[in-house]
């Protein structure tokens, strides 16, 4: 059913996200219930913290302030999941890969991670859901003229999952990766030296279900 | 170069396998798929919420300068949500009944150290867009949108060295075009895979007391989702 304009539109959304949930949870189940399978894009934008460090140096900790939309690697993310019958429980993950080339003063290179998540989630009614997440994230990035980092970080999301609509969701709340593990080689003769970086913050993604 | 292969590799795999997983049947849909009489993309929603530039190929080119003293910059990347100053897109369109679609694209973000003496990065990117959306209508899974529309740039580099401020600011006004294949195989969202042009029209760099002119020009070949509330 179309409306006219994108305000009318607007008013619709609210109105259906606010409506009573009983009439449409006659209409379609809730979130995890409804679709199995869900495409995800985690941390389109929000607020997040890094922390870099190299535990074996001294002082060596610096920290970066990101916020709004800011959907670009290594924080955005690119995930699927698969909904375990209608246990609530999800497994899957996310991927990260970019490769860049620039004649920037920023450093280049390809980033590549997995993330594998274990989930649950927890309906309030038709629109709404708790989505918790747990597992562990593996980033590493090669920089163009020599030099590469890596790290395992245990990490996890509790996301609420607002579904005003079919196939469609909103994701919102806390995100951490707290870095365990992880090397950092510069220049072509590489010593290795242990790095840590750490992201956590506030953020809102999308995702589709089927 | 070794790890270059295997994310490539292992990225085409997770397209394939999305692109597979969205072409088989659906034992979870309860509505009728978008090809039995039901209504197509551009017929069935009143706003198109896009994530544009998710994944693909994107080629970004700065310069700066005057004349022959102009200097350029790029910025090429392949993958997921590539970087730069415009990657990833999040549009906003209202949809008429003419499938004539209204509204633009958005991105604003802040990148600042905390360490002391630390620099900070600042981007906003705003673009109203016009374009058309519409379906096949043998085929209403598979659809199409075409946009056009200014898109303008402003960014700014600021740092303290010793106890001196340093500050760039810059900004551009370009063309951009795009233009999507749209696959809606269910209700409310569909796949994007299209190019996007972007073409400088004009802009300026300042720092301290010196100007300069300023422009950009993308290409690029991507996927994105598209959502129809």
């Amino acid at each position: 059913m179309r409306r006219p304009a994108l305000v009318s539109a607007a008013v619709a959304l609210a109105a259906w996200t606010l409506a009573p949930s009983d009439a449409r949870a006659q209409e379609e189940a809730p979130f995890s219930q409804r679709g199995h399978t869900v495409i995800v894009l985690d941390n389109l934008g929000g607020f997040v913290h890094s922390e870099s460090s190299y535990p074996n140096v001294n002082n060596s900790s610096s920290g970066t302030n990101v916020w709004g939309i800011f959907p670009f690697s290594p924080i955005a993310r690119f995930g699927v999941h698969e909904f375990i019958g209608d246990t609530g429980i999800s497994l899957g993950g996310a991927l990260v890969y970019s490769d860049s080339s620039q004649s920037f003063q920023e450093q280049a290179g390809t980033t590549f991670g997995i993330a594998p998540r274990v989930g649950y989630a927890i309906p309030f009614n038709a629109t709404a859901a708790l989505w918790l997440r747990a597992g562990l994230t593996y980033l590493t990035e090669s920089i163009s003229g020599g030099g590469n980092q890596w790290q395992f970080s245990p990490a996890g999301e509790v996301f609420l999952v607002i579904t005003p609509v079919s196939h469609f969701g909103i994701t919102l709340g806390p995100w951490i990766e707290w870095g365990v593990a992880g090397k950092e080689c510069t220049g072509n003769n590489c010593q290795g030296q242990d790095f840590r970086q750490d992201f956590y913050g506030g953020t809102f993604g999308i995702l589709a279900d089927f | 170069m070794a790890l270059v292969g295997k994310p490539a590799a292992i990225g085409t795999a997770a397209a394939i396998a999305t692109l597979a997983l969205l072409s088989a049947p659906s034992a979870h849909a309860q509505e009728p798929a978008a090809g039995d009489g039901a209504p197509g993309f551009g017929e069935r929603g009143s706003v198109l919420f896009s994530v544009e530039n998710v994944f693909g190929v994107l080629d970004q080119t700065y310069s700066a300068g005057n004349g022959n003293n102009s200097t350029n910059t790029s910025l090429n990347d392949n993958g997921f949500f590539p970087q730069g100053f415009v990657g990833t897109r999040i549009g906003i369109n209202g949809l008429l009944s003419s499938g004539i679609t209204l509204g633009g694209i958005v991105g604003v973000w802040n990148d600042t150290s905390t360490n002391q003496n630390g620099g900070s990065f600042t981007s906003v990117n705003i673009g109203p867009r016009f374009g058309w959306a519409g379906c096949l209508k043998k085929y209403k899974a598979l659809g199409f949108w075409g946009r056009v529309g200014p898109t303008f740039q402003y960014v700014n580099f600021s740092e303290t060295i010793g106890n001196t401020n340093a500050s760039v600011d810059a900004w551009a006004l370009d063309l951009s075009f795009e233009a999507f294949i749209v696959w809606s195989p269910v209700d409310h969202f569909g796949l994007l895979a299209g190019p996007n042009v972007d073409i400088g029209l004009t802009g300026h760099e300042s720092s301290q007391n010196t100007g300069a002119d300023f422009g950009y020009h993308a290409v690029g070949m991507s996927f994105g989702l598209v959502f129809e509330l």
